[in-house]
């Protein structure tokens, strides 16, 4: 299995499985196979316990590539929690203030409970255990307030624990506040740490309520930050076509089909794209390989055809045949190259080739699928140029064939003397009888 | 007109017949992406119908009657006469090549647009458009063809070179070009479905409609209708089951020289050749192959 398979597999075991023995051996596999994969060093980071590791990976992931957001993201939690680390003594407070509200809640004393889990709150705003707790029992006991205060606190402090978020989000939600509710899951997707379901669960509220561009805007900012995010990527390829943007569309199932055609996503992605014309990538575009392969079948019907006109004979069939195929290799590989591969690369770029320019925008609603314009970065072959390699290459296969045919050919313009035998029909009545 | 309809009337009760026990593809059921006129295909169709009417039907059929009726009739020996030359000397024979007789190598283009008679041609361009349709899709019109010949080519050249009870006879038809086009087919879309002609498959099918929709009231079959006059096949079911139909005879007709009218070692070969398809699909479909995806 080769890197990025192993890779994605690592990140569905632990983002969908949560299956994090699993997604740690995966990503070191993905890891020893390619270590440049700053993809994996993240979600590596993830899987560690020990801080300094857990650091090391995220380093490692940076340095491959500065521009990963959730790494540094993740990078700058880690050494914030360095420097200002809750104080032992505070810890082993924090320790018997949650034991003390536990012991509350059984007693049924909740305002006591509360008022253990908020002297949590004013040492670690965003605690995972007290802030939930104590948000839900206010909102019980009908104090909105005080348990949007609670989150308030912890928002204003910088929290970016997307679980402060969400119960934001409940509270908004319990006070009919439509607008804050939307603002806030705004800012859940925007969060570093949030993963691309729980984007995806906001956004699915914007498209609900017909917000559909807003919902957009927010799927772009998601997927800069999880670029290889299926569950995105098809996202928003469907609200795009939605929205009658279907190159948009086309370009995210593309993508997201690219990333592994394997997932449930991929193949999704896939299955969607039938729905479109097929198009070429500037990849398959600028291939020299591409181009010489099917050069390779024009060469194969000329080594044929000589292997025939040689009398069945492949030994003999000498070396102006076997240079007729060669030429026929030469000759495809041009006559490729002027219709169907102009924009090889660098060939292209040597000849002076310019990049195409931009299609005409066609109305997205009106425009059928198979019409729909391709846009390219690779320079191609100008028209004059590919002309005059096609007329080049036909005229190479014409010589090619002369060589390769050359008995053949021959045979026409002076056909063998001797009598051929041709079955008549009293050969066929003298052969029924007997 | 009702000579029109007597004979589509021959052609369905032949169909009914020859698919009585093995099925018949008529066409395939998939979705075509790129291209939805099969202009090569249809081309090519056209080309071996206006062949074999040309240079063939129209000294067979009326030579056929004409000794019939009498079996010496000096016309319709003549008329048999020009038939069998057009076959002797235009068909696949290893002697034009070994001795530079007829013409030539040329054979090899001009062996598989001949027939024997209409009921060859008749398979032939039905095996031809059930599955050259997505073929060419994949290749595009030009490199299909290409690939169409060079599969007619592998199938002659192993014929005469694995068949050694061969003797001269001449080898004609497109059965080895349109096996390569099967080939084509079992590797890029083993799975698509074929509609398909096969007269026991559908009588067998009624009862296990009525017992799954009538008797066990299951879900996804109650739009199915009761009687259907075709039924739709997987590919990968129609191709092997082709490939294991010829490779048998092919390995006796290899082995001991001998095997009937029809050349089964062109047909294996032809579908072997499947394997050069790779060099004539679009390049967007091959890396879409190669990645595992659906093309």
């Amino acid at each position: 299995m080769d890197a990025e398979t192993l890779l994605r597999q690592g990140i569905a075991a632990l983002r969908d499985e949560k299956d994090v023995a699993r997604g740690h051996d995966l990503l070191l596999q993905a890891l020893r196979q390619n270590p440049q994969l700053d993809e994996g060093w993240l979600w590596l980071s993830r899987t560690i316990g020990d801080p300094a590791k857990k650091r090391q990976c995220l380093e490692r992931a940076l340095a491959i590539n500065p521009g990963n957001a959730a790494a540094r993201a993740y990078l700058q939690k880690l050494t914030a929690a360095a420097v200002a680390p809750v104080l032992p003594a505070a810890d082993s407070r924090i320790e018997a203030w949650l034991s003390q509200a536990e012991a509350c809640v059984k007693a049924e004393d909740i305002p006591g409970a509360v008022q253990h889990w908020a002297k949590v709150l004013d040492v670690i705003p965003d605690h995972p255990v007290a802030l939930p707790a104590a948000v839900r029992h206010l909102t019980r006991l009908k104090y909105m307030d005080d348990a949007r205060q609670l989150v308030w606190t912890a928002m204003q402090r910088g929290t970016r624990d997307p679980a402060v978020y969400l119960t934001a989000i409940e509270i908004a939600k319990y006070q009919k506040d439509a607008d804050e509710v939307d603002r806030l899951r705004g800012e859940l997707v925007r969060l570093p740490d949030v993963d691309d379901k729980l984007a995806v669960e906001a956004i699915e509220h914007f498209i609900r309520a017909e917000k559909k561009a807003q919902a957009l805007e927010l799927l772009n900012q998601a997927i800069e930050r999880h670029p290889r995010s299926q569950l995105l990527l098809l996202k928003r390829a469907n609200l795009s076509q939605d929205m009658g943007r279907k190159l948009e569309a086309l370009d995210d199932f593309e993508r997201a089909a690219q990333l592994g055609a394997g997932t449930k996503m991929g193949k999704e992605a896939d299955s969607r794209l039938l729905a479109f014309a097929p198009r070429l990538t500037d990849r398959e575009r600028g291939s020299v390989l591409l181009a010489l392969r099917e050069a390779l079948g024009v060469g194969m019907l000329y080594l044929f055809m000589g292997w025939q006109d040689a009398g069945l004979n492949l030994v003999q069939m000498g070396a102006a045949r076997w240079g007729g195929v060669g030429l026929a290799l030469v000759g495809g590989y041009l006559l490729v190259t002027a219709t169907s591969s102009p924009q090889q690369q660098p060939i292209a770029r040597w000849m002076g080739g310019e990049v195409p320019p931009p299609p005409e925008p066609l109305d997205p609603l009106e425009a059928d699928e198979h019409e729909l314009p391709e846009e390219t970065r690779l320079p191609m072959i100008s028209p004059i140029f590919r002309v005059l390699i096609g007329v080049a290459g036909g005229l190479l296969l014409l010589m090619a064939f002369a060589l390769v045919f050359s008995m053949s050919l021959g045979l026409l313009r002076s056909p063998n003397p001797e009598p051929l035998h041709i079955l008549t029909w009293d050969e066929v009545v003298n052969a029924g009888g007997q | 007109m009702l000579l029109f309809f007597l004979f589509l009337l021959i052609i369905l009760l032949q169909i009914v017949i020859s698919s009585f026990l093995s099925p018949m593809p008529a066409s395939d059921a998939g979705t075509v992406r790129y291209r939805s006129i099969p202009v090569m295909t249809l081309v090519l169709i056209f080309a071996n119908a206006i062949i074999f009417i040309a240079f063939e039907a129209v000294a067979l059929y009326p030579g056929s009657s004409l000794l019939e009726e009498n079996p010496f009739d000096p016309q319709g020996i003549a008329l048999i006469n020009r038939y069998l030359e057009v076959v002797w000397r235009f068909g696949y024979r290893a002697l034009f090549m070994t001795e530079g007789q007829s013409v030539g190598a040329f054979v090899t283009f001009t062996s598989i647009f001949l027939h024997g008679d209409f009921w060859h041609l008749f398979y032939n361009m039905l095996f031809l458009w059930a599955f050259g349709r997505r073929v060419e899709d994949a290749c595009g019109a030009w490199r299909y063809l290409l690939y169409y010949v060079l599969a007619g080519m592998i199938a002659n050249l192993a014929s005469v070179a694995l068949n050694p009870g061969r003797g001269d006879l001449p080898g004609i038809g497109a059965s080895g070009a349109i096996a390569g086009v099967m080939g084509a087919y079992l590797i890029l879309f083993p799975g698509a479905m074929v509609t398909s002609f096969w007269g026991l498959g559908i009588l067998l099918r009624v009862p296990v409609v009525f017992v799954l929709k009538v008797i066990v009231g299951m879900r996804a079959v109650q739009a199915a209708p009761l009687w259907r006059w075709t039924i739709r096949l997987p590919a990968w079911v129609l191709l092997i089951s082709f490939l294991i139909q010829n490779t048998l005879p092919s390995v006796i007709t290899i082995q001991t020289g001998q095997g009937g009218g029809v050349d089964t070692v062109a047909h294996v070969a032809g579908f072997l050749s499947a394997l050069l398809v790779f060099l004539f699909v679009r390049k967007d479909l091959l890396t879409r192959y190669f990645a595992g995806r659906r093309i």
